[in-house]
């Protein structure tokens, strides 16, 4: 490479040897327009635009005055939209289900695929590849089909499941006002479980061996090593699956859409994604709908935040322990 | 030019709102005239109503010189809604649409129909009931075209109601007694509640006198919607029923559903109460029924001056940037006023809509195979029920949504919620929505 010692050269290629530090300064500028480029545009495309645009709506949205027969216009209209969301019950009461949904469903997804990466990692599991698969076969199922196949096992007098409880004196509604929110978790645990466990357990796969048999010379036994050794060392994947699956859950929609087809308990604004799209779709306020969406923006890039943060602190912090 | 596929709409829309959404609301009238080809194109209809393919055809016919090009849609609450909303956006909206009488405040709001009482001629307009102009027509302006009233009626079983030694009730005290006595002496439903049916409660609260939603011109910076979901009316409606519903005196079961529909074939419950369309839908749904049934009215509250409330009922409004109005409104009448068009619409047997315009009474009345009923005058029946039609109920600016709220409670009712609550919940749900319209808005 460079005979002047530049320690640079990202762009891969032989680069031309110049004398001077310019060349390969202007080389890595165009590595990084290359390597950037495509996400620059798709981010500027598919989500800089239409958040602008929605910020804009929400704040330019079609303005009545009074009775407002015939005298429509597009106006600016302050925060308006922003406080008639947050004064919402309805969509209040869809954020308060959704971080139900969400309390319900990140401790025992995360807690289960743990559990399975851990003992696949320890090698108690036979056949782990077949195992693997078998686990992650439900995520390639699209979350439509996937609740369209639920829904059907849901439904009373329609599913096999309901009837064969019944036989045995059971009389179960899982999509009675107790079971809705258990039975959408149950949804999405059949379908995020595999994909999560396969995450953890690569991650299981980079914790260097000498770390183990270190932690086996000093008398750990398979336990110990699990929950002292190995589940700190890929802390910060956990919380970086963590942040994903509650922004997942934020959005949550397809699911209760389609269950909605079945128990009126599920109404139109179930949850806030919902709420949005029946703010625009069914209500026609588009401002409404833009604001809605701006918020949970805001709460989904707050969480990331927050999550992200902890994750740095702990992963620091277990870095003094281990020193 | 055919009206265009559904989904091209959205992508119109989308195209517009790249372009700036500032502009998408004015640019619409031209695209309007630009794609619908000008004044001198034929006229563009959609509507989601039974029997209305007939009716053009027998238009058409008529008049080949002002031809009509006519889409079936879905039904509003099932996308039909959406769909013209999403129509006029983009300026390819048809000229004339059919919309039930509750979505007419909100198309009118969102600048949808037309301004039509200079359209309408006196002698037209003396057709048509005043109370189905009434519920078309906001600040003094007509914006729509009635073609049914709906009042509500007691379609019964006079041999289930007998076998329990019961008369028709014709007061809704009588009416809870007798749910009581034919429960526990048949074990029978006198009637059915629906969660899934907002607009029977709204029915039942009209008839008292109730108010949802009401209008105060005077009031605040060019007026007022006054928002009441609780008025006195409405308390007492809710009372009675959720008397009945807590006793299990009526049946709490989704209109439509197969069970709610075997109860009727397997003799369990006694009555279906309904706008007066729903007599040929009941000879559809339940053949089995036939010669069983009969129409009676609905009980009235004792004290009160007889009133009844509507349950459906559709009109038909041209949409503001139609460069064919004139055409569209002669359309309109001959639909809402002509023989031809009440027997087209109803030779199928699949709707027995009790017109707007009292002309059409004979000819509808013939088309309705009246043999389920015993061979009843069922429209001469509706004929007198429609003389008492409460006058004044107004719809509110998002109807849909306002019930869709309503309905989320009343879906609560088995879990223990009250018809209040959910109508409490249902009016705290509309309010934001209005407001963040920028409407004035209070509470009753």
């Amino acid at each position: 490479m460079s005979t002047t010692g530049t320690t640079s050269t990202t762009s891969g290629g032989p680069a031309v040897v110049h004398d001077s530090v310019r060349p390969s300064r202007r080389s890595q500028r165009i590595a990084v327009a290359a390597l950037l480029g495509p996400f620059s545009l798709l981010l500027v495309a598919v989500f800089l635009v239409p958040v602008s645009y929605a910020a804009y709506l929400s704040f330019f949205s079609r303005t009545h005055t009074g009775l407002g027969f015939g005298n429509g216009e597009t106006t600016f209209a302050g925060l308006r939209n922003y406080a008639a969301v947050l004064a919402d019950p309805s969509f209040l009461q869809g954020v308060g289900i959704t971080l139900l949904y969400v309390a319900f469903f990140i401790p025992v997804v995360v807690v289960l695929a743990l559990a399975l990466a851990l003992l696949m990692d320890s090698g108690l599991v036979h056949l782990r590849q077949v195992s693997q698969t078998i686990l992650f076969v439900p995520h390639a199922v699209p979350g439509v089909i996937a609740a369209v196949i639920w829904l059907y096992l849901y439904t009373p007098g329609l599913s096999p499941v309901t009837a064969a409880l019944e036989r045995l004196d059971l009389q179960i509604n899982f999509l009675g006002l107790e079971l809705l929110v258990p039975s959408l978790v149950n949804i999405a645990l059949w379908s995020g479980l595999g994909y999560t466990t396969v995450i953890f357990f690569a991650a299981l796969r980079a914790v260097p061996g000498e770390l183990l048999e270190a932690a086996a010379i000093d008398g750990a036994g398979p336990v110990r090593t699990a929950l002292r050794v190995k589940l700190p060392l890929i802390r910060s994947t956990v919380v970086t699956v963590v942040m994903f699956t509650v922004i997942g859950a934020l959005q949550l929609f397809t699911e209760p859409l389609l269950l909605g087809e079945v128990t009126p308990l599920i109404g139109s604004r179930f949850t806030p994604n919902m709420y949005i799209f029946d703010a625009a779709f069914t209500r026609n306020n588009y401002g409404l709908a833009s604001a809605a969406s701006i918020l949970l923006l805001i709460v989904c890039c707050a969480l990331s935040y927050l999550v992200s943060r902890g994750a740095s602190r702990g992963s620091r912090r277990a870095g003094e322990d281990q020193a | 030019m055919p009206p265009p596929p559904t989904r091209a709409p959205l992508t119109r829309r989308h195209v517009l709102a790249g372009a700036g959404a500032a502009a998408a609301v004015g640019a619409t009238g031209a695209c309007g005239a630009a794609t619908t080809g000008g004044a001198d194109g034929p006229l563009t209809f959609w509507s989601s109503l039974r029997g209305t393919e007939n009716v053009v055809a027998a238009w058409n016919e008529a008049r080949p010189d002002a031809p009509v090009q006519f889409s079936t849609v879905p039904s509003g609450g099932a996308g039909g809604n959406a769909k013209l909303s999403n129509a006029a956006r983009a300026g390819n909206a048809p000229d004339v649409t059919s919309m039930e009488y509750a979505d007419l405040p909100g198309f009118t709001l969102d600048g949808v129909t037309t301004d039509l009482t200079d359209l309408i001629s006196p002698s037209f307009r003396d057709a048509i009931l005043p109370q189905a102009w009434d519920t078309a027509t906001f600040s003094g302006r007509t914006y729509a075209v009635p073609l049914d009233v709906e009042p509500m009626v007691f379609l019964h079983r006079p041999d289930l109601l007998a076998r329990a030694g019961l008369d028709v009730p014709t007061t809704w005290e009588e009416f809870a007694e007798a749910s009581a006595t034919l429960k526990s002496r048949t074990g029978v439903d006198l009637a059915s509640f629906f969660p899934n049916g907002w607009p029977w409660l709204a029915g039942y609260a009209q008839q008292l006198g109730a108010r949802w939603f009401q209008t105060d011109p005077d009031a605040g910076d060019g007026g007022e919607w006054v928002v009441d979901l609780l008025d006195e009316p409405t308390q007492r409606v809710a009372t009675l029923w959720q008397g009945l519903v807590d006793e299990r005196n009526v049946q709490l079961v989704p209109q439509g559903s197969q069970e709610w529909l075997a109860s009727l074939a397997n003799d369990s419950t006694a009555s279906f109460i309904v706008g007066a369309w729903g007599a040929a839908n009941l000879i559809t749904a339940v053949p089995g029924g036939a010669g069983k049934w009969r129409a009676a009215p609905l009980p009235q509250w004792a004290g009160q001056t007889p009133s009844l409330g509507v349950q459906g009922g559709s009109v038909h409004v041209i949409t503001a940037d139609s460069p064919r109005k004139e055409r569209a409104m002669e359309f309109l009448e001959w639909m809402s006023t002509s023989p031809d068009s009440a027997v087209a619409r109803l030779s199928s047997g699949t709707s027995a809509m009790f017109p707007a315009a009292p002309s059409l009474i004979g000819p509808a009345a013939d088309q309705l195979d009246t043999s389920y009923y015993s061979g009843q005058d069922y429209y001469g029946f509706v004929s007198g029920q429609s003389e008492l039609l409460d006058v004044g109920w107004l719809w509110g600016p998002r109807m849909q949504a306002t019930g869709a709220s309503l309905q989320d409670g009343l879906a609560r009712l088995e879990y223990g919620t009250t018809i209040e609550e959910a109508l409490a919940a249902a009016e705290e749900a509309t309010l934001p929505d209005l407001r963040s319209l920028g409407l004035g808005v209070r509470r009753g």
